[in-house]
C-alpha cells in the first residue's frame, strides 16, 4: 500500500485541457472519492494515476517514487506500477476462465504455480465468487463479471486500488449489494483506493475524502460531511445534495427574503446582489415566517418533495406534512448558506 | 391465421409478386443447376452408375489437381493472413503515421480484379521478358519464373490480404479498449497485451478471414490459369476449364465429377465458417471504444515504411507495369519514348469486337446489379418486416450460390440449360427456351451468384431504419408498398446505390463463370481480355486491364462516399 500526490498535474489533447492543475495528496490508506459532472475529468486523472494516460505536465508521485514527470521526461509505464485497476465497463477477459482472468496478473508477477492458486481462491473468496473459478465469463451476470474484476485487482496486491465508475452499469439493487461489499474489502484490506463516480450517494457513503472537480479543477476537497454541509461555492453546493438558489441583496450584513429578515454568515463578501443557497431538509413549513406557494407535491415514501415558490423563484423542499399543490403557507430555514452571485 | 397470411400477401401486392418470381427464379437457376450437376456426376447414357466419378478420382491428375488447389488455397490463406493481421494491428492499434490514407491505399488491391494483378506480375517476373528479371539481369535458368504455384499464391496472397486486413481491423476496432488495459494495469507489457489478450480475442475474426481467403484460392480461376497454364500448374477449376474446353463426352465427364469434388471441398470450409463467426460472436461485445495507441518509437517509420512497401507491391507495381505496357508500341522492345503511344487504345477502342465486349459486360453487369438490388430489397424487406412463412428462404437461399465457386455454379449451368427447356401445360401452350450460348445464361449465372450482395447491403440498411417509421406511416393511412417505396426505399437509396455499384463492378470484370459460359456471340470483357493476354496481344490486354482498374477503383471511392465510408474502400 502506498499513498499517492498528484503535484499540479495537466492534461491536454491538442489545443483542449482537460485536467488544468490538479494537486493532490492521498495518504497511504485513504479512500477518496473523485466526484464531477460528466466531462469534468475524473476518469482523466485515474488514468494518470494508472499511468494509461501521460499527463501532459506536473508530477504523479506513488508512495516516494516519481512515475511520471514530463519536466524531467519520466513516465513509468502501467504494467511497471502495480495498481489495480478496475473499469465500467469490467473488462473481464471472455478467452480465460474466472480463475484464470484472477490468475494473470499473478503469473506476470512470476509467482508459482500453487502459491498462485492459493491466492486466486483468497481474492475469489473476497469477492463471494470462490465457487465460480472454473466459469466463463459470459456465464456470468454483469454483478458477478464486476466482482471478478475486482477480485482481479486484489489478487496482485496492489499498491493502490483504482476504481472507474465501477457500479454505473449495475441495477440499483445490485449497485448498493456490491458497494456494501466494497466497503467491507477496504475496511478488511485497508487498501488506499482512489474511485471515481458521478453518483454522490456513492460518494458520501463510501468515501474518507470526496474530490469535487469541475472543468478539470479542483472545487473542493474535504470529508464528506464538511463538503456537504460547508461547500465553498454555488456549484459544489448544488452538485452535492438538490440545493436550490435564492437571488437576494446583501445590505450591511442581512439579507431579507420576501420581506422578512434571514440570518445568514456574510464574512468576506461585497455588499449587493448575492444568492442564498437552500438545502431541501433546511426548510421548514411555519405558522408565520416566509410566505411560500406550494405549485406541485410529489409522495417520496419517507417524506413529501415540495417545490415552493418563494418571491418568484422555485425551490424544493423536503417535509414531512403533506401540503396540497396552490396552499399558501409560511417557511422557515433552519441552515442557509451566501454565496457571490458570480461563482456559478 | 392462415387468413392472416393472405391478407398481408394482399396487402403487399406487387412485393410479394416479385418475392414468389424471384423465389422461383432462384430455384430454377441455383438450385436446378446444383441437382443436375449433381446427378449428371453419377448419370451415364448407361444408367445410374458410380464409373465416372470413380474413373475421375482414380485418375492421377485429378489427385494432383486437388493438391495444388489446397496448396493454393492454403498457401494464400496463410499469406493473406500474414499480411492482414500485422497490418491490421498497426493501424488500428499504434500512433502510425497517416493510417486513414494507408488503410485506403491498403485496401485497393482488394477492389481490382485479381488476373489484372496477375497480368502485372506476369509482365514483370516471367522467365522470357520479364521486365524485373532484365533488370536484375536474370535469364535463362536462373530468371525467377512466375508460373509455378508460389506465384498464384503470390498473387492472390498480395489480392486478397486485404480481406484478413479489413476483417482483423474492425474485429480490433470494435474491441473494449479496457479489455487491453486491465492487461497493462496487470503488469503486462505492450507486445504481452498483443499476443495474450488482442490477438486470442481477434481469432475468430482472422480465422473467418483466412477461411474466406481459403475459400476465395481454393475458387479462384483466373489467376491459375493466366499464371499456372504455362508452366502446367493445373488447379481444379483450370483443369475443369481445359476438360470442357476439348468437350468430348468424356472429358466433359471428367470436368463434372471435378466439380463435384470442388463443390464438396468448398461446402466443407463453408460450413467451419459459419461456426466461426458464431463463435466471434460470443467473444466480442462490450463497448468500444478509443483504445489507447501503442507508441511505436524509432519503429513508426520502419512501420510505415514497411506497410507503404506493401501497397507498393500488391498494387502500385504491377498496375504501374500495366499502365506503361498498354502505351507501349511494340511488345519486344522495351520502355523508350518513340515506342510509346496510344496505339494500343486506338486499335482497342476502335475495333467493333472489342467495342461489342464491353457493350455487353456494360448492359450485363448493370442489368444484374438492377435485378440482385431489387430482389434484395425485397427479399430482406420480407424477412425483417413480414410474418409470412418461408420469408427467410430467399435471404437465406441467396448465400448459397455465392460460397459456391463460380466455376461449379456454371458447369450447374452448361448442363441444366445446354438443351432446349420446354415449360409447358399441354402440347398447346408451352414455351421452348434455349439460354445456352445466349447473353440471358450469362446474366442469371451473374445475377445468382451476386444476390448475396443486394440482400446484404439491404439486410444493413433496414437494420438502420426503426420499424416505429413505418409503423408511423402505416397508422398514417399508407398502405404496405406505399410504405415501402413512399418511406423504406428513400431512406435505404444510398445504400442501395453502394450495393447495385459493388454488384456491378465485379461482374463487369467477371472470368470464372464467363468463360465457360460465353457464346460466339456474347464475349465479355474479362473474356476479351483473356484471349489477348493468352493469343493476342499483352499490350491490348493492357488497355482493357488498365480500363477495368481505373474504373472499379473509381466505382468504389463512389460506393465510400455514397455509404458515408462504411462500404467500398
Ligand atoms: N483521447 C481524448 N481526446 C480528446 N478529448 C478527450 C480524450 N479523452 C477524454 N477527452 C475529453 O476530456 C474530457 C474529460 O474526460 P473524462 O473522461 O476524464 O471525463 P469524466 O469526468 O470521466 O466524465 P464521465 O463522467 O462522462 O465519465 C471530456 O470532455 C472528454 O471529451
Ligand atoms: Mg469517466
Amino acid at each position: 500500500m502506498a499513498s499517492v500526490t498528484l503535484e499540479n498535474i495537466q492534461k491536454a489533447y491538442g489545443d483542449v485541457q482537460v485536467v488544468r492543475g490538479v494537486d493532490l495528496a492521498i495518504a497511504d490508506g485513504e479512500f477518496v472519492a473523485l466526484l464531477g459532472p460528466s466531462g469534468c475529468g475524473k476518469t482523466t486523472t485515474l488514468r494518470m494515476i494508472a499511468g494509461l494516460e501521460e499527463p501532459t505536465g506536473g508530477k504523479v508521485l506513488i508512495g516516494d517514487e516519481i512515475v511520471s514527470n514530463p519536466a524531467q521526461n519520466i513516465f513509468v509505464p502501467p504494467e511497471k506500477r502495480r495498481l489495480g485497476m478496475v473499469f465500467q465497463s469490467y473488462a473481464v477477459w471472455p478467452h480465460m476462465s474466472v480463475a484464470q482472468n484472477v490468475a494473470y496478473p499473478l503469473k506476470l508477477q512470476g509467482s508459482g504455480r500453487a502459491e498462485r492458486d492459493v491466492a486466486v481462491q483468497r481474492a475469489l473468496d473476497m469477492v463471494q465468487l470462490g465457487h465460480l473459478g472454473k466459469r466463463m465469463p459470459h456465464q456470468l451476470s454483469g454483478g458477478q463479471q464486476q466482482r471478478v474484476a475486482l477480485a482481479r485487482a486484489l489478487a496482485m496486491e496492489p499498491r493502490v486500488l483504482l476504481l472507474d465508475e465501477p457500479l454505473s452499469n449495475l441495477d440499483a439493487h445490485l449497485r448498493e449489494e456490491l458497494r456494501r461489499e466494497i466497503s467491507l474489502i477496504r475496511a478488511r484490506t485497508g487498501l488506499t483506493i482512489v474511485y471515481v463516480t458521478h453518483d454522490q450517494e456513492e460518494a458520501l457513503a463510501l468515501a474518507d475524502r470526496i474530490v469535487i472537480l469541475d472543468g478539470g479543477r479542483i472545487r473542493q476537497a474535504g470529508p464528506p460531511p464538511e463538503v456537504y454541509t460547508a461547500p465553498v461555492d454555488a456549484f459544489v453546493g448544488g452538485f452535492i445534495g438538490k440545493a436550490s438558489f435564492l437571488p437576494v441583496d446583501l445590505v450591511g450584513s442581512g439579507v431579507k427574503v420576501a420581506g422578512v429578515d434571514v440570518a445568514v454568515d456574510a464574512e468576506g463578501l461585497p455588499e449587493g446582489p448575492a444568492q442564498l443557497m437552500l438545502r431541501p431538509e433546511a426548510i421548514v413549513l411555519s405558522e408565520s415566517g416566509i410566505p411560500a406557494k406550494v405549485t406541485s407535491v410529489t409522495y417520496l415514501g419517507d417524506r413529501h418533495e415540495l417545490w415552493l415558490d418563494i418571491a418568484g423563484t422555485a425551490v424544493r423542499a423536503h417535509v414531512e406534512t403533506p401540503a396540497a399543490p396552490g396552499d399558501q403557507v409560511h417557511v422557515s430555514f433552519t441552515r442557509v448558506k451566501l454565496f457571490p452571485v458570480d461563482s456559478p | 391465421m392462415q387468413r392472416a397470411v393472405v391478407r398481408e400477401l394482399r396487402e403487399l401486392g406487387w412485393l410479394a409478386v416479385i418475392a414468389a418470381v424471384a423465389g422461383g427464379a432462384m430455384i430454377l437457376f441455383s438450385a436446378l443447376p446444383l441437382v443436375v450437376l449433381l446427378l449428371g456426376s453419377f448419370w451415364t447414357d448407361a444408367g445410374v452408375s458410380l464409373e465416372p466419378l470413380v474413373r475421375a478420382l482414380s485418375n492421377p491428375e485429378t489427385w494432383e489437381a486437388t493438391f495444388v488447389t489446397l496448396g493454393v488455397a492454403f498457401g494464400t490463406a496463410a499469406v493473406t493472413v500474414l499480411l492482414g493481421v500485422p497490418a491490421a494491428w498497426l493501424l488500428a492499434r499504434t500512433d502510425l503515421p497517416g493510417k486513414g490514407v494507408l488503410k485506403t491505399a491498403l485496401s485497393m488491391p482488394y477492389a481490382i480484379p485479381p488476373y489484372i494483378m496477375a497480368i502485372g506480375w506476369i509482365t514483370l517476373l516471367n522467365p522470357r521478358n520479364g521486365a524485373l528479371n532484365s533488370l536484375m539481369g536474370l535469364s535463362g535458368d536462373a530468371a525467377i519464373d512466375i508460373h509455378a504455384t508460389w506465384g498464384i499464391i503470390m498473387c492472390l496472397g498480395l489480392s486478397y490480404f486485404p480481406l484478413v486486413m479489413l476483417q482483423t481491423h474492425s474485429a480490433l476496432m470494435g474491441m473494449d479498449p479496457s479489455l487491453e488495459e486491465a492487461a497493462r494495469t496487470s503488469g503486462a507489457s505492450p507486445m504481452r497485451v498483443v499476443f495474450t489478450i488482442t490477438l486470442p480475442l481477434s481469432v475468430p475474426a482472422i480465422a473467418s478471414g483466412a477461411l474466406l481467403t481459403f475459400l476465395i484460392g481454393m475458387a479462384s480461376f483466373g489467376v491459375p490459369y493466366l499464371v499456372g497454364n504455362p508452366g502446367r500448374v493445373k488447379v481444379l477449376t483450370t483443369a475443369i476449364y481445359a476438360a470442357i474446353d476439348v468437350g468430348t463426352d468424356e472429358h466433359v465427364a471428367e470436368a463434372v465429377a471435378l466439380a463435384v469434388v470442388l463443390g464438396v471441398v468448398a461446402a466443407l470450409a463453408l460450413v467451419a465458417n459459419r461456426w466461426l463467426v458464431k463463435r466471434g460472436r460470443a467473444l466480442t461485445g462490450g463497448k468500444a471504444g478509443r483504445p489507447s495507441l501503442v507508441a511505436l518509437g524509432r519503429f513508426r517509420v520502419v512501420a510505415a515504411g514497411a506497410l507503404w512497401g506493401l501497397v507498393g507491391f500488391a498494387l502500385l507495381l504491377p498496375l504501374s507495369v500495366l499502365v506503361v505496357t498498354s502505351f507501349l508500341g511494340t511488345y519486344g522492345k522495351g520502355l523508350v519514348a518513340e515506342n510509346l503511344g496510344l496505339s494500343n487504345y486506338a486499335s482497342v477502342l476502335g475495333d467493333t469486337r472489342t467495342l461489342g465486349a464491353i457493350w455487353n459486360s456494360l448492359w450485363l453487369a448493370a442489368v444484374a446489379a438492377t435485378i440482385c438490388v431489387l430482389i434484395g430489397v425485397v427479399a430482406s424487406y420480407f424477412r425483417s418486416r413480414t410474418t409470412i412463412p418461408g420469408r427467410a428462404f430467399l435471404p437465406w437461399f441467396a448465400e448459397l450460390p455465392y460460397a459456391i465457386p463460380g466455376t461449379v455454379l456454371a458447369m450447374g449451368f452448361i448442363l441444366a440449360f445446354s438443351q432446349e427447356i420446354w415449360f409447358g401445360l399441354t402440347d398447346v401452350f408451352y414455351i421452348r427456351v434455349l439460354l445456352f450460348n445466349t447473353a440471358w445464361i450469362l446474366l442469371a449465372a451473374y445475377c445468382v451468384k451476386y444476390l448475396a450482395y443486394g440482400v446484404r447491403a439491404s439486410d444493413a440498411a433496414l437494420t438502420q431504419i426503426d420499424k416505429s417509421l413505418e409503423e408511423a406511416a402505416r397508422t398514417s393511412g399508407a398502405s404496405p408498398l406505399r410504405v415501402v417505396v413512399g418511406v423504406v426505399l428513400p431512406i435505404m437509396r444510398p445504400a442501395l446505390v453502394a450495393a447495385w455499384v459493388l454488384v456491378f463492378l465485379p461482374v463487369l470484370g467477371e472470368i470464372t463463370m464467363s468463360i465457360l459460359l460465353f457464346g460466339p456471340e456474347t464475349k465479355t470483357l474479362g473474356v476479351l481480355l483473356f484471349d489477348f493476354q493468352s493469343y493476342e496481344s499483352p499490350p491490348k490486354a493492357a488497355v482493357l486491364a488498365t480500363l477495368l482498374a481505373l474504373t472499379v477503383l473509381g466505382g468504389n471511392l463512389l460506393v465510400k462516399r455514397l455509404s458515408g465510408g462504411k462500404l467500398g474502400i
